[in-house]
């Protein structure tokens, strides 16, 4: 199981009670996100871009790794337990 | 929505609906609606998005039009970078319009200072099957078979930006607004980059406008809701500052169909530093017709005599970059 901690307003868009959901079977952050979709439909679109790139202002972190900088979601969760999902600093920019 | 940048704000007149253009800067653009007048707000469908493998991505939704009267659950959405997208679900799904980008001059398209952008879209009250996109750059396309082929009809606006022997190029221009007359087939009025210009043939050719006006830039038209020869256009004093001319707020209305204009500022604010945004001026249906602007700093001016006289009705809000007029549903 992974908990994953979801920033607090993007929790409060897709209805949800707390910022951390549990989600299992995921080896790479794609079937993580693919799996919170499940549990939370549309959150996807919020997360990942049509062409599969991680929104630009959106980091998430595997350990002390950033997926939108390492590997994107081919990213490995490596067993980790917990997954941080953040917006990033530059979100004040306009969008690129 | 706190913290969305929302560029439109629109009511279906058919529903009573309000529809969002609304975008984060984390998570991406969305349509958003509310069935309560804006108390509460969904969490938007799927947005609208170029395919997998397209060379564009849409980054922000810019503009909402509602469908027709007889098309109850559709609406349109202009996006960037510039793309038309349609629902037919109110907005819990987007398909593309693809035969705009299609278009070969779709090459001669590039970002202007608020980016790609596809910013307005004109149904034809006479023809149901006549549309019309503006985009900045690209200028106006017209389609005449409800979306499925375009043309620009671009053919007499300047794009000054270009070099002398080629300011009337087919397409490229920076159209920044276009609203059509209600009661005269044919008849448009256009801000240009640099320009206020008429069309009485739906876009065909279209006449500089703007001889009697204190500067040619600017972002909002309006057209009269019934007197087809009157229209509002507010000047800012050029494409660099971005204010009102002689530092006095103003609107400026044309009776005889832009051959002569008139300043209206009875009761705007002076000196003025502060600009109007193209989607932040609108006008109503009532008779006489309410008119409704929003400038930079944040204030809401509105008039009830058609513009003979303004009162300011909000102030300190943020920068205002929409306004449409709305009934409580």
């Amino acid at each position: 199981m992974i908990w994953v901690h979801l920033p607090r307003d993007l929790a409060q868009l897709m209805g949800l009670d707390g910022t951390e959901v549990e989600v299992a079977g995921a080896a790479t952050v794609g079937e993580l996100i693919d799996a919170l979709d499940r549990r939370i439909p549309g959150i996807r679109h919020r997360l990942v871009e049509s062409d599969g790139a991680i929104r630009p202002h959106v980091n998430i972190f595997v350990g002390e790794c950033n997926a939108r900088m390492d590997g994107g979601l081919a990213l490995p969760l490596d067993g980790a337990g917990e997954v941080w999902i953040l917006r990033a600093v530059s979100g004040g920019a306009a969008p690129p | 929505m706190e913290g969305w940048e929302i560029l439109h704000l629109v009511q279906d007149r058919r529903t009573g609906v309000l529809y969002a253009a609304a975008n984060s800067p984390f998570y991406g653009p969305s349509v958003r609606r509310s069935d309560d007048f804006g108390r509460t707000w969904d969490r938007g469908g799927t947005p609208p998005a170029y395919p997998e493998g397209d060379p564009e991505k849409v980054t922000r939704v810019w503009h909402i039009t509602p469908g027709r009267e007889g098309e109850p659950h559709r609406l349109y959405a202009g996006v960037e970078a510039s793309g038309l997208f349609v629902s037919d679900d109110e907005a819990e799904t987007w398909t593309e319009v693809a035969s705009l980008r299609r278009h070969p001059t779709h090459d001669s398209w590039w970002p202007g200072n608020g980016g790609k952008c596809l910013h307005t879209i004109v149904l034809d009250p006479f023809d149901e099957r006549c549309m019309f996109i503006a985009c900045s750059t690209g200028g106006i396309y017209r389609s005449d078979d409800a979306g499925e082929t375009w043309r620009p009809v671009n053919r007499g606006i300047r794009a000054e930006f270009m070099p002398e022997d080629q300011q009337f190029p087919e397409a490229g221009q920076c159209v920044h607004k276009v609203s059509a007359s209600s009661v005269q087939r044919g008849r448009l009025y256009l801000q240009n980059h640099g320009g206020v210009y008429r069309s009485d043939d739906g876009g065909e050719h279209w006449q500089p406008i703007d001889a009697g006006l204190p500067a040619n830039f600017g972002f909002p038209v309006v057209a009269h809701p019934r007197k087809p020869d009157t229209a509002y256009v507010i000047p800012l004093i050029s494409a660099e500052r971005r204010r009102f001319p002689n530092e006095r707020l103003a609107v400026w209305r044309t009776d005889d169909a832009g051959g002569t204009w008139r300043e209206l500022r009875e009761g705007l604010a002076e000196p003025s530093y502060v600009g109007v945004m193209r989607d932040a001026f609108a006008a109503d249906d009532a008779d006489p017709a309410g008119l409704y602007f929003g400038t930079t700093s944040g204030s809401v001016y509105a008039s009830f005599d058609e513009g003979e006289s303004w009162m300011e009705v909000a102030r300190d809000l943020p920068r205002i970059v929409s306004i449409e007029a709305a009934r409580p549903a």
